[in-house]
């Protein structure tokens, strides 16, 4: 009993450093589950949730049937897949290359020149790319016009271009930003490993690929799994200011989706219901994902 | 351990229980209308509107409207100004007003909403968006207000009122704008009239091919003119500059027609897709805007002041007012002043295509227009709401919007018993954005005051050809009757449930077959199946519901002055 007094008194101040957040997330993230019952109504903010119609499973079965739906999910996880696959990678090969400088100097300067465009607003970066992909005195056309005599293309309206438009412009953001927790791994490498690997006659890139690479590997995994967690969900800005609706078939996303549906058209129980699977599905695949790398890699989130 | 995660999976759980049925028992004192709270409202014994001032202390109240694009000029205080006060002074209340940019409104007005909590007044022209949280309780019905208000029905009468009556519930949510008493009806606007005398001899092309020839004559004389661009409206790519050559082959891709009494959507017609293919050659000679499918407002504007862009479809009752700007306003540059604002004369030769001219013509508009003023069934006071509503209609604010004051140089003066504006009344003038609280006249209002400054700031010659001009558009609209009701329904229908849902969805999808097509992604081929698809998705899910309608009310409609349900 005496120990475990001992033992709460030198934790105490630990839990109380934890207690704002604990709080924050009960308010924010726990206490609104309660509307998660409008999910089951005809919700009318004007007649409130007990005098609402319940229509039990009504919401989920028509967004199910829905082909819209289905297109709305199937553009959500491409475009993270393809986020995954080249915006996950990015600042992991930004983090190597950035540190191979030798010069102290040119690195700062190339990390912070880096970080900058993640202070830019989406509406800046958009309107950023928008001018530049411009048929009509836009930077990239004009290039193209000049270097090959190419007539222009309107980029932003062709359906074959928006993935690869969102997410390059997102890598242009934010492969400085997210790069930082790498270049925090890479500082703490115990340097007598470079120093002793030289000795044995490694080249820089077996360095890179021997012993940054692998210390670099359990925040690749944590990172990893929190995007494969938000593999349902994406950041609203980015695809509501670079789509047009002669692209939705492609780039209607479950946020957006959301957004026209649920605040446009005042469907606030339909796109409840909507995010509720949402976050079910993004759950399963949060705690499978991570069973998984646990067995793969012996490393998870919890 | 495994006791241990119990323990903490019955915690959560417990606490989901808990908000759960926190949720419950919270009560939301804003919401206290019921659906029935709408039949009982009405004025209060012995407290029958209509005077100018009313006995009972002044109070607050607060109101949310829209600027409906006719913002106030900097420093000029929206809930204290010479114009508001004449409200205020009439319901003996101090107002506070809210109003958000023309480019927000709709945002805004949607959260005002969402959040439950309703001003004691509001004012939109989002009429499914109104009408749909009135069912739900948001507002009172103001049919026995209306009735007991000699003041409101000079400006808005009975018929318009029952104009305004929601079809599904038969309830009266709003009083309603007045539109009536300008010219009628939609036509192609000729942005830059004086090339007709420069470039084409003063002669008007009569068809379509004509009016392609002198688009290149334009581009020949100068390489730099736009000639033709595109204003897209939301999920309608297709809108204002790119709508003129669907106007032509009576085949806006967003519209339907009425055809041996069936409702035909445009796209499913032969002239629509002759329009496109018409659209596509202009697109490929670079007649066409090469980025007509995504430009924006702001940038078409500046288009058309700095780029020759030629023609738009325009309403009637906007052209004198917009060339009068023109001519006015300091802020444009100066060559603006040169441009001459005209509507084209309908096609003397109309595509061979179309089937009918009828369906390339232009038709009135609604008795009343989509904007209204509503009062929450949350409003503490809703009698002193109303005569707030009274005070919008008070002659005294209608005389301050349309003829300004008198004496001081201000913007008219009385010469032998006539009122003659001065230079100072009008588009481009210091007042002029007071025209956004018509809320009841109606921005078309004020006919007299407008034309004697219209043709103070255009001069005899111009002013003529201007109200000529819209005169021939004006005669055909009022001779093919009443189109639609302002939002692309058969007046007096009201859609709901997947016709509500789909419609955008539908939009879209027409968005983005036509402009394909315009821009060559997809043969013509290509764009009949795109059609067809889109008849079996969407056709008897947005346009069976309305069909049922006009089959049971196409007499009712007739006489209604809908001529079109005959057609």
């Amino acid at each position: 009993m005496a120990r475990r007094k001992i033992r709460f008194k030198s934790v105490f101040i630990l839990y109380m450093l934890l207690l704002p957040s604990m709080l924050l997330l009960l308010v924010f993230n726990y206490f609104p589950m309660y509307g998660l019952i409008i999910s089951f109504q005809d919700y009318s903010v004007f007649r409130g949730f007990w005098h609402s119609d319940w229509v039990g499973w009504k919401h989920f079965a028509y967004f199910l049937s829905d082909d819209k739906f289905w297109s709305v999910m199937r553009n959500t996880v491409i475009l993270n897949v393809y986020d995954i696959l080249f915006g996950f990678t990015a600042p992991i090969l930004f983090a190597l290359l950035v540190n191979e400088i030798l010069r102290k100097r040119v690195k700062k300067i190339v990390q912070t020149i880096s970080y900058l465009p993640h202070f830019l607003s989406w509406i800046v970066v958009a309107g950023l790319v928008h001018q530049m992909l411009s048929p009509v005195n836009g930077l990239v056309n004009e290039m193209l016009g000049f270097l090959f005599g190419m007539s222009p293309i309107d980029f932003m309206t062709d359906k074959g271009m928006f993935r690869s438009i969102a997410v390059i412009s997102e890598i242009w953001k934010s492969v400085g930003w997210s790069a930082i927790l790498y270049f925090a791994v890479i500082a703490g490498v115990d340097t007598t490993l470079y120093e002793s690997s030289m000795i044995d006659g490694a080249s820089r890139f077996r360095q890179a690929i021997h012993i940054t690479l692998p210390a670099m590997v359990p925040m690749i995994v944590l990172l990893f799994l929190l995007k494969l967690a938000a593999i349902f969900t994406i950041g609203f800005e980015r695809v509501f200011l670079l789509q047009n609706p002669l692209i939705y078939d492609v780039s209607e996303v479950i946020p957006t989706y959301i957004y026209r549906l649920g605040l446009q058209q005042s469907q606030y129980s339909l796109t409840t219901a909507i995010g509720l699977a949402q976050s079910f599905i993004a759950f399963v695949f949060l705690v499978g994902s991570n069973r998984l790398s646990k067995r793969w890699t012996g490393m998870g989130l919890y | 351990m495994r006791r241990n995660r119990s323990v903490w999976s019955a915690l959560v759980m417990l606490l989901l229980v808990v908000s759960i049925v926190a949720a419950g028992c919270t009560s939301n004192n804003d919401s206290k209308a019921s659906p029935s709270s709408p039949n009982s409202a009405g004025p209060s014994d012995g407290n029958q509107s209509s005077s100018p001032a009313s006995p009972e202390p002044r109070v607050e109240m607060s109101m949310f409207m829209g600027n409906s694009g006719l913002p106030q000029p900097e420093g000029v205080d929206p809930s204290d100004n010479k114009f508001i006060n004449i409200v205020e002074k009439a319901a003996n209340v101090d107002l506070k007003l809210e109003v958000p940019s023309f480019a927000d409104f709709q945002t805004r007005f949607n959260l005002l909403l969402s959040s439950g909590k309703l001003p004691d007044l509001v004012h939109t022209w989002l009429l499914d968006d109104a009408y749909k949280a009135a069912r739900e309780g948001a507002f009172l019905d103001l049919k026995a207000y209306y009735d007991n208000s000699p003041q409101l029905q000079k400006y808005i009468t009975k018929e318009m009122m029952e104009f305004s009556k929601d079809p599904v519930t038969g309830h009266y949510w709003r009083i309603p704008m007045a539109y009536v008493g300008g010219p009628e009806g939609a036509g192609v606007h000729m942005m830059h009239a004086e090339l007709i005398d420069e470039l084409n001899g003063g002669v008007w092309p009569a068809s379509v091919e004509e009016w392609i020839e002198f688009f290149r004559k334009v581009k020949k004389a100068m390489p730099e003119a736009v000639i033709l661009s595109n204003s897209p409206v939301g999920d309608m790519a297709i809108a204002g500059g790119g709508a003129v050559i669907y106007y032509w082959y009576g085949a806006n891709p967003y519209q339907w027609r009425i055809e041996n009494g069936k409702i035909v959507p445009n796209v499913l017609t032969a002239e629509y897709k002759e329009a496109t293919r018409v659209m596509k050659q202009l697109y490929d000679e670079g007649l066409l805007d090469k980025e007509f499918a995504t430009i924006d407002g702001g940038k078409y504007n500046e288009k058309t002041i700095n780029n020759y862009v030629l023609l738009q479809v325009l309403g009637a009752d906007q052209l004198a007012a917009g060339a009068a700007y023109y001519r006015t306003d300091t802020s444009l540059p100066e060559k603006a002043k040169t441009y001459k604002w005209l509507f084209a004369p309908p096609l003397a030769n109309p595509p061979a295509v179309l089937k009918d001219p009828k369906y390339a013509e232009p038709r009135r508009g609604f008795p009343i227009s989509l904007h209204g003023l509503y009062i929450p069934a949350s409003t503490k006071d809703p009698d002193r709401a109303f005569k707030v509503i009274e005070g919008f209609a008070s002659d005294e604010l209608r005389d301050a919007i349309f003829w300004g004051a008198e004496g001081e140089g201000v913007t008219y003066n009385t010469v032998d018993g006539k009122r003659v504006p001065t230079d100072k009344i009008g588009p481009g003038t210091p007042d002029y954005w007071s025209l956004h609280l018509a809320l009841i006249f109606g921005f078309v209002d004020g006919q007299e005051p407008k034309m004697a400054g219209h043709l103070t700031a255009l001069g005899d010659e111009y002013y003529k050809e201007v109200y000529d001009s819209i005169a021939a558009i004006d005669q055909l609209a009022k001779k093919n009757g009443v189109g639609d009701d302002g939002q692309g329904n058969l007046p007096g229908y009201s859609p709901q449930g997947d016709a509500v849902l789909k419609l955008s969805e539908s939009r879209t999808e027409i968005s983005g077959f036509t402009v394909e097509a315009i821009m060559g992604r997809i043969t013509m081929e290509q764009l009949d199946q795109k059609v067809k698809a889109w008849e079996s998705k969407y056709r008897d899910v947005i346009y069976g519901p309305m069909q049922q309608y006009l089959d049971a009310n196409k007499d009712d409609l007739i006489k209604n002055g809908v001529l079109q349900a005959g057609w």
